[in-house]
């Protein structure tokens, strides 16, 4: 007879009863002290749910039939091209993502014809393909602070120059995504003029530059001018200096690969110290035999040792004996384009470029002849507590001054700093209430110094940009808050790009030397997101 | 529906209370427990639930058919059936794509361009896991090893079951049903061992995986170069922890969920980073997964009882299959194949050094074998969280350029490393010691746990609702 007795545990047994109510006791527990959450004010911050965000359980009594099945649906950090685009759009709209990618979704420009027509008829089109997601201006009180940037760019376009721009900044430019962004970007459509100036060594990690290759090996001691490590405050142009311990050597190379810019050179300049007793470096291209040079003199003094090549692809050694200073070297090719410096230290503030002796720093600047200075700070501040804004607005005038002395010609432009997170007791994410009142400051020191400005803070989306960023697919913030990722910079740096070209239309059209093309874009590129 | 979500813990009170309300009625039981499960399931996407009933609904089919087919090959084409069925659904929704994508490829070689068909699909959530789930069914009826299921909403039960259905553990059919038939059965040493799992999984996902996640792992794969070697070695090593927090995690909820509806579901995990070799790893990770491959691909192709050139053979291809199996792209077919030709390289010096399962080694041999596999598993990653090969490639090189600065890690990243590689690493007995004591607890301080381990968890986790790793598999 088969036994019908039920199993300890079974419903109804003495065990599946006290088993029922050891899970009621613990589960009202659990409820009751939640439910103090909502009736201590001292315990809001623990409450799982407030009135206004999304009913529990919401999802579980609707379907979201509309979804489909198509569409990318994964959460994969691998997004790619149309697809990204896509997901960004539909969180963020068309114009944010049109932003997206090393080619923003605009049409690949062809510099060398339209170069050509620009040549021929003395006047510059820009397709309004180009523009495409604007999502931002440059603001420019004085209607001017852009007009000698603008006037060089409109001679590269007509093959009359080379335009140069130097970007200081932070952790947001020092792995230069955005500048590199800005780069290509300027220099497809322009002409490649050369990747620009680049540290001897590492400096801080990260720093790296796209579209070239550089290597530091042996031993090189760095200084830094956001530490103010060196009593004469010589840094160089890059704000840092590299002194060789003997077997310090570095070398750089044309881009190689995929890239579309940077794979030729035409000349090589290194930047140095001259000191009393100095030792000699050695320079070789192509791995030719080396070339000593002196780094001996009367008394300390910056010197300048430029090698001209035949255009094309190179390799550039330098090898420096112990002792011998160097601040970097530039790469250029000497043909009417763009040539952007990406200058960025990770750790740096405004402030701290001024740890460098002014008339060095300035006799650097003039060497180098940029057309417009970028200043790109405020990041770090916005960890300062209790900030005395009126002394953060004279500091930051004064570093304008100082990167401005040396080439008073020059257009100059603040970029305000990304949006900063922080999370609030209900977990969301909100915008370090200094962000906004950093913006505020620089929007008023540039236009007190005549600079232009352009308020990425805003451009990203304003209060709570960065934790949106953060969700976004592709992830376009850090989960730190504070930084954005690879493809977020692009995203930052295509607006830039785009707020720059709708200033440089307008001010074709106010001279009569052309404006927006309504010519239909050329063939699409396929955007790409990342490297 | 993620489980350290508030909506996913009021699911489950709902659920068990009506379950256990209908305990003793078999059919409202099952009814209420199957229709709850496909909610669960539609809140990703509610067209998905055709699909896996379509599935369920062909091995329901296949499973009732079998023993009644007349002969051997019937059976056998019914087999096939449920077997091309489950693995076109999977081709389809995953693997299309990719083998498209390779096909492409190749032929651009010869510059032969064909037309673009990418199919614009949604990858349905978790359907790794029930296709293989699902078609264990059929095989084991097949075999004869189970009776098929006359009751559909049985099946129906067993392949939604919602606490495993979207990552596992892989339940086999003979595992699962039975406990879906029987009259349910809970005591109170169920209970508490059912929410210790689930308070510890959520704080594994929570304070560890998800920590890491935001702080240190996809920051350096989202950007390699900006990190220096030492750096990107603490990258790998936090994913390392991250992804068996997340997966452990995932799984010890779903097991404790399981547990508080009175079914018991099979161990996934047993301190995988203490293995000493590739094959005793793969014996304490993901061990549903290992042990399905192993019972439904490697023995039957023969084993280990062929030669020794198809025991190899048979050895590379289940572990090749065990990395395809996580996704299409050809960074996890190299993770297949480095862990295949690992697994049939350890065999070979373990064969040659005439060692057998009852060699010692002494311990620091032991210790060095635990670090020696540890770093390979650490280092095999690489593969599996890159998105490309392309971001594998700058990761390695960016592992070999020499640089030691650790500036960018921050204390909290090195203290949640050494906290969760320190209880990894601990003595089990510590957490079986710890379990004893909250299963003597009476309910309410069982409860009061529960509170503290919940505040604790909601004011230092992260905001962002990391989506678990082995959903999108």
């Amino acid at each position: 007879m088969p036994d019908t007795a039920p199993k300890p545990g079974e419903p109804g047994t003495p065990e599946n009863r006290a088993a029922l109510r050891r899970m009621a006791i613990s589960l009202g527990v659990f409820l009751l002290c939640g439910g103090l959450a909502y009736i201590l004010p001292a315990r809001f911050d623990f409450r799982p749910w407030v009135p206004g965000d999304p009913l529990p359980m919401k999802r579980l009594v609707t379907s979201d039939w509309s979804r489909g099945i198509t569409g990318h649906g994964d959460q994969s950090e691998d997004l790619k091209g149309e697809r990204a685009r896509t997901a960004l759009a539909a969180d963020f709209g068309e114009s944010l993502a049109a932003n997206l990618g090393s080619e923003a979704g605009v049409e690949q420009m062809v510099p060398a014809a339209t170069q050509a027509a620009d040549v021929e008829a003395g006047r510059v089109f820009i397709d309004k393909g180009e523009l495409d997601g604007v999502v931002r201006t440059v603001e420019d009180p004085s209607g001017r602070a852009l007009d000698a940037f603008y006037d060089s760019l409109y001679r590269s376009a007509t093959g009359q120059k080379v335009t140069r721009v130097a970007h200081w900044g932070d952790s947001t430019i020092a792995a230069d995504d955005v500048t590199g962004t800005l780069r290509r970007r300027f220099q497809r459509r322009f002409g490649d003029s050369g990747h620009g100036f680049m540290l001897v060594g590492k400096g801080t990690m990260p720093y790296r530059h796209a579209d070239v290759r550089n290597e530091q090996k042996g031993g090189w001691k760095q200084f830094m001018v956001i530490r103010g490590e060196r009593r004469d405050g010589r840094y160089g142009y890059g704000g840092v200096s590299f002194t060789s311990k003997g077997d310090g050597s570095a070398s750089y190379s044309t881009a190689t690969g995929n890239a579309t810019v940077g794979r030729e050179v035409s000349s090589f300049e290194v930047y140095y110290l001259k000191t009393p007793g100095g030792k000699s470096f050695s320079v070789a291209v192509d791995g030719a035999r080396p070339t000593s040079v002196s780094t001996a003199s009367q008394a300390p003094e910056d010197a300048f040792h430029a090698i001209a090549v035949t255009a094309g692809p190179h390799k550039f050694d330098l090898r420096a004996e112990s002792g011998v200073t160097l601040y970097g070297v530039v790469l250029e090719k000497q043909s009417p384009g763009v040539v952007y410096d990406s200058l960025g230290i990770v750790g740096a503030r405004a402030q701290r470029l001024q740890n460098a002796d002014a008339a060095h720093f300035a006799a650097q600047v003039a060497h180098r002849g940029p057309d417009l200075l970028v200043l790109a700070f405020g990041g770090n501040e916005c960890g300062d507590v209790g900030m005395d804004f009126g002394v953060y607005r004279a500091n930051l005038k004064k570093t304008v001054e100082l990167a401005r002395a040396g080439q008073p010609g020059a257009s100059c432009m603040l970029l305000a700093p990304l949006d900063q997170g922080e999370v609030d007791s209900r977990g969301n994410v909100r915008t370090i209430p200094i962000v906004p009142k950093i913006v505020e400051s620089q929007r008023a020191v540039a236009a007190e110094a005549g600079c232009a400005f352009f308020d990425t803070f805003s451009a990203m989306g304003g209060e709570g940009a960065m934790g949106r960023w953060y969700k976004a697919r592709p992830r376009l913030g850090w989960g730190d808050y504070r930084h954005a990722t690879p493809a977020g910079y692009e995203v930052v740096g295509n607006m830039i790009y785009k707020a720059i070209m709708s200033g440089f239309v307008d001010w074709l059209a106010a001279k009569g030397l052309g404006g927006l093309s309504a010519q239909p874009a050329a063939v699409p590129a396929t955007p790409q997101v990342g490297r | 529906m993620l489980f350290q979500s508030l909506d996913y813990i009021l699911f489950l009170v709902i659920a068990v209370t009506v379950f256990w309300a209908l305990a003793r009625h078999n059919f409202l039981r099952l009814l209420v427990l199957f229709l709850m499960s496909c909610r669960f399931y539609m809140v990703w996407n509610p067209w998905y639930i055709f699909l896996v009933m379509t599935s369920a609904g062909i091995d329901y089919a296949v499973g009732r058919l079998i023993p009644v087919a007349k002969t051997q090959k019937g059976r056998k084409a019914l087999l096939l059936t449920s077997i091309v069925s489950n693995l076109s659904v999977l081709g389809i929704f995953k693997y299309y794509n990719f083998f498209l994508s390779a096909v492409e490829g190749g032929l651009k070689i010869f510059g032969i361009e064909i037309p673009s068909l990418y199919l614009n699909l949604m990858l349905p959530v978790g359907i790794s896991f029930y296709t293989f789930q699902s078609m264990c069914y059929t095989i084991d009826v097949y075999q004869k090893k189970i009776e098929p299921v006359r009751s559909i909403l049985e099946f129906g039960a067993f392949t939604v079951f919602f606490p495993s259905l979207v990552a596992g553990p892989i339940t086999k059919a003979q595992q699962l049903i039975p406990q879906l038939q029987r009259t349910p059965v809970l005591t109170s040493e169920m209970v508490s061992t059912g929410t210790f799992l689930i308070l510890k999984g959520l704080a594994k996902k929570i304070l560890f995986a998800d920590f890491l996640a935001i702080n240190l792992v996809d920051r350096t794969f989202d950007n390699p170069a900006a990190f220096t070697s030492v750096e990107m070695l603490i990258g790998l090593y936090g994913y390392t922890l991250q992804i068996y927090c997340d997966f452990s995690g995932y799984t010890d909820v779903a097991r404790g969920s399981a547990m508080l509806l009175g079914i018991e579901l099979p161990q996934n995990f047993n301190r995988p980073y203490m293995a000493t070799s590739p094959a005793q790893f793969w014996r304490r990770w993901h061990m549903t997964l290992s042990s399905w491959l192993r019972n439904y691909v490697y023995f039957p192709l023969g084993g280990s009882h062929g030669s020794t050139v198809r025991t190899y053979w048979n050895l590379w291809l289940t572990f090749f299959l065990i990395g395809f199996w996580h996704g299409a792209g050809w960074t996890f077919v190299i993770y297949g194949v480095i862990h295949g030709t690992a697994m049939v390289l350890h065999r070979f010096f373990y064969k040659r050094a005439g060692r057998t399962k009852e060699t010692v080694d002494p311990k620091w041999m032991e210790i060095l074998k635990i670090i020696a596999t540890f770093h390979f598993v650490v280092l095999s990653r690489i593969l599996f969280r890159s998105p490309s090969l392309e971001v594998a490639g700058d990761v390695v090189s960016q592992l070999g350029a020499g640089s030691l600065s650790t500036a960018q890690i921050s204390w909290k990243v090195w203290l949640v490393l050494a906290v969760g590689f320190g209880i990894h690493w601990t003595p089990q007995k510590w957490v079986a010691r710890a379990l004893g004591y909250y299963k003597a607890m009476p309910g309410w301080g069982q409860g009061l746990v529960a509170v503290g381990v919940g505040a604790l968890l909601f004011k230092l986790g992260s905001s962002q609702v990391v989506p678990y790793i082995y959903f999108q598999f």
